[in-house]
């Protein structure tokens, strides 16, 4: 049990880096962990590099950032998962591990609109 | 929200992402989506579930103390490495894969028979968390944080550590740019471990410095 983090993922700056709280990766909810996992498994395994994922996970964060307005709301826009949820679902298609179609097609509209998502 | 103390960037900044915002509804839908993408990749033969555990777990409990344990078991058994960590820390640190501090420096001060250190952040929480994780409640407690200065020796006593009055005690007040972390002694009986061995007995407090290692 000799398994190291791999710093690249582990030390991302700015707004991509982890959530952590003194140090920790904070997790929400499982799925945050499940999402998390899969994203670096796939990577571990060559299925891309990370820095594919990474640029995906940057442009999700920006557009958010762009169509967000300020927070006065209570949920004023999608948390950091869920953009790493979504740049995950758009880099398996553009990969072709994935059928755009094997993808619920709603759930790339979902994550960028959580609005639209409520009313599914 | 009023700051405790003068130093502006003691603590990290409050990360806005570390608040939970999505409704019930919300977290049900993602997490049925999570479930049913995970599943599609576990049946397309790309990822194994066990893995999935595994990983989160490395990442959750991989950036903590093992990390601190590894950098103290390696000086132990390596007099080269030992010697550049006392006096480069940082980048002996970083030589076993181990940086993210964000602009902070790494002190490490050695224990022996006639010196004890033990680390603390009077003004309020500041730890090495690269190598150490998550600060134990106490650390951060008001009590811990005034008393290791006043009364040292009565708090180790506490952690059930009585030293002897020959033995000088340094008491290392972490800072924004400054984060220490002990260097324990090497149990005695201990010369046959790997180190691999040896990074299971060095523990958080330890390198804290307010208990030992045992053997």
């Amino acid at each position: 049990m000799t398994r190291r983090t791999d710093s690249r993922i582990a030390e991302m700056s700015g707004a991509t880096s982890l959530p952590r709280k003194s140090g920790e990766l904070v997790f929400h909810d499982p799925w945050e962990r499940r999402v998390f996992a899969l994203a670096v498994a796939l990577c571990e395994q060559g299925a891309y590099q990370w820095d594919d994922f990474r640029d995906r996970l940057i442009a999700e964060i920006a557009a958010a950032e762009r169509s967000g307005g300020t927070a006065d709301a209570p949920s004023p826009h999608p948390g950091y998962y869920e953009h790493w949820l979504a740049a995950f679902e758009k880099l398996l298609i553009e990969k072709g591990i994935c059928a755009p179609e094997q993808i619920n097609a709603n759930s790339v509209e979902m994550v960028s609109n959580p609005m639209k998502a409520d009313k599914k | 929200m009023s700051t405790e103390h003068g130093h502006s960037h003691h603590d990290a900044k409050p990360d806005p992402r570390l608040e939970k915002h999505s409704t019930p509804e919300q977290t049900q839908a993602l997490e049925a989506r999570v479930k049913a993408l995970e599943s599609l990749l576990i049946a397309k033969g790309l990822v194994a579930p066990e893995t999935l555990t595994k990983l989160a777990e490395t990442y959750e409990n991989d950036i903590g103390p093992m990390n601190g344990a590894r950098v103290v078991a390696r000086a132990w058994v390596d007099p080269a490495y030992k010697q550049r960590l006392l006096t480069h820390a940082t980048a002996a640190i970083a030589e076993l894969g181990f940086s993210g501090l964000q602009g902070e420096h790494m002190v490490v001060v050695e224990n022996t028979p006639k010196v004890h250190n033990m680390v603390v952040c009077t003004l309020c929480s500041c730890y090495p968390w690269p190598v150490l994780g998550l600060p134990p409640v106490w650390y951060k407690s008001a009590p811990y944080r005034s008393r290791s200065v006043i009364d040292p020796r009565g708090v180790l006593r506490e952690f059930g550590l009585e030293l002897d009055e020959s033995v000088e005690v340094r008491v290392w007040d972490s800072s924004a740019e400054l984060r220490y972390l002990v260097l324990p002694e090497r149990p005695s009986g201990t010369e046959h471990l790997s180190e691999e061995e040896l990074v299971k007995l060095v523990t958080r407090d330890a390198m804290i410095g307010v208990v030992k290692v045992h053997a």
